[in-house]
């Protein structure tokens, strides 16, 4: 695309204008969306409109927030969810997509094992939290494997059709090379999937947190799930919402670390 | 060199699918021909009468139910690197730049090394592709990525090509355009072409023969040996100017029987 504003002629000009104008707007309005929720929130609650004990209010959070970034707890449980996240992620999509070669490479072990797959895709993992903790212990591992369970699975149906939706004709090309299957798979089956495997990460960035917080609230020793569940026991509202707000920046933190890779990665569709 | 008169020989060749949802399919019936070396021949016949399976035999991509298929006098067992397959689109990998789709086959094959890469790099420039080599294919028009599945084609130096009506693909001006070049480039290079088709002009006006084959199970109808009277060889010419090129059409449409 030229970048040389003198080639536009003005109409054009004013119709760039015009689009600059309205994404602006757009921006300003999110904003202020957040800031007249929030105005209204501490509003209401200072004129017990509404329960704040029940509510909490934005300046409370915040002082939670603050207070426990001075204590060090803040970091303490944040990092602690980021890592169970990030390992069950990591397992997760590797394994997943691991388990996806090995059923496009046999045509055979996909036919058999397709409806365990799809029954293991459609029962609630949180279901099998409580074997998990029988099995691996009240901690960590426990977490980890609830954030797995729920990524790999999804990440096996998401990359395998990946795979099938490689058009036939790119693997015919390679066929009249007399190209081994191994090659097929590293030249073309793979980089083709590239996209299909970025998806599978941005769904599994989620899902691995909700399988994590999930395992928290079973294991309760520390985390930002356990921060949560133990507000609630606790009936402290500011901890609660507290929680919630780091959530939130976790997840989109990593979402955007997807993104970024995403960009790096597929090059060559701009 | 090996003693053999015919590039692809074809004798009695049949062919039978199988499918659980269509039961048997019998797709060719007793085909017979040779392509002598350096001939370029087409294949003419109605839409899913089996051309390109015809083409997938020869390329070693399928065995026949009975008869026999050899190139260059050896019975096919497999994919062979004397044999080069052009698809029906260009099919180039929209993550590899043009150098690197280009160089795909030398790459299965284990043959990528300086002397080779020099070679296509020759290649890409002498079909004007030259600057376009760290292109990503989403970047070219269609005639030029027809021109790059064409280096990719040569690149692996086959005798023999087979065409499944590569310019399908392409709107009718460049298709012109490019059948031209390509009959050009595969005939200066002495390769022995078969070209699949269904359009009656473009076998008439690219090869030396016409083989016209029937609706499924296919048989072979008939042969015409194409004489335009043409000093030099060009597609555009044959349109143009060739005063036989109507009968030709003529005679392989009748052939064709095609009912609409």
């Amino acid at each position: 695309m030229p970048n040389n504003y003198n080639n536009y002629s003005p109409a054009h000009l004013e119709y760039l204008c015009k689009a600059k104008k309205r994404r602006l707007m757009i921006k300003l309005a999110r904003i202020l969306v957040f800031l007249v929720f929030l105005v209204l929130w501490e509003v209401s609650a200072r004129l017990e409109l509404i329960d704040s004990f029940i509510t909490s209010t934005p300046t409370r959070v915040l002082g939670t927030l603050y207070q426990m970034a001075g204590d060090g707890s803040l970091y303490y449980h944040t990092s602690i969810t980021v890592w169970e996240t990030t390992l069950g992620f990591t397992i997760g999509t590797l394994g997943g997509t691991l388990i996806a070669i090995v059923l496009w490479w046999s045509k055979m072990i996909s036919k058999i094992l397709d409806p365990y797959i799809v029954v293991l895709n459609s029962i609630p993992k949180v279901a099998l939290g409580p074997l998990f903790i029988v099995w691996l212990g009240n901690g960590t591992t426990a977490i980890v494997a609830m954030a797995l369970a729920i990524a790999v699975i999804v990440t096996i149906m998401m990359v395998y059709s990946g795979f099938q939706n490689v058009d036939p004709n790119y693997l015919k090309l390679m066929q009249t090379f007399g190209a081994t299957k191994w090659q097929t798979l590293r030249k073309v089956i793979l980089p083709a999937s590239v996209p299909t495997i970025i998806s599978a990460l941005k769904v599994n960035v989620g899902m691995s947190l909700v399988g994590t917080i999930m395992g928290e609230f079973l294991v309760s020793k520390a985390g930002l799930g356990f921060l949560i569940v133990y507000g609630g026991q606790v009936f402290k509202m500011d901890l609660i919402i507290s929680g919630v707000v780091v959530l939130c920046l976790v997840s989109v933190a990593l979402y955007y670390l997807v993104t970024f890779l995403e960009g790096r990665m597929l090059k060559w569709q701009e | 060199m090996a003693e053999y008169t015919a590039a692809v020989e074809i004798q009695n060749v049949s062919l039978i699918y199988h499918s659980l949802e269509g039961g048997e399919t019998e797709a060719l019936r007793n085909i017979s021909f040779t392509v002598k070396p350096r001939e370029f021949v087409s294949i003419v016949g109605p839409s899913g009468c089996g051309k390109s399976t015809l083409l997938s035999l020869i390329a070693g991509l399928l065995r026949p139910t009975s008869g026999t298929v050899q190139v260059e006098g050896n019975k096919v067992e497999g994919p062979s690197p004397k044999v080069g397959y052009m698809l029906q689109q260009d099919y180039l990998f929209p993550w590899r730049t043009v150098l690197e789709n280009a160089l795909i086959g030398l790459e299965v094959m284990g043959q990528k090394d300086r002397a080779s890469v020099e070679r296509v790099r020759e290649l890409l420039t002498s079909y004007g592709l030259e600057g376009f080599e760290d292109h990503y294919p989403g970047q070219l028009s269609g005639g030029m990525r027809q021109r790059v599945a064409l280096v990719r084609t040569l690149a692996t130096n086959p005798d023999i090509c087979l065409l499944d009506e590569p310019f399908a693909a392409l709107d009718y001006q460049t298709r012109l355009f490019i059948e031209e070049e390509v009959g050009r480039i595969l005939r200066e290079s002495a390769k022995t072409v078969l070209l699949v088709t269904h359009d009656i002009s473009e076998a008439v006006a690219m090869s030396d023969r016409v083989i016209v084959l029937s609706k499924r199970p296919s048989v072979v109808v008939n042969e015409h040996k194409i004489d335009l009277g043409l000093e030099n060889w060009s597609a555009l010419a044959a349109r143009n100017e060739a005063a036989q090129f109507k009968t030709y059409f003529r005679d392989i449409w009748k052939e064709l029987d095609v009912h609409a």
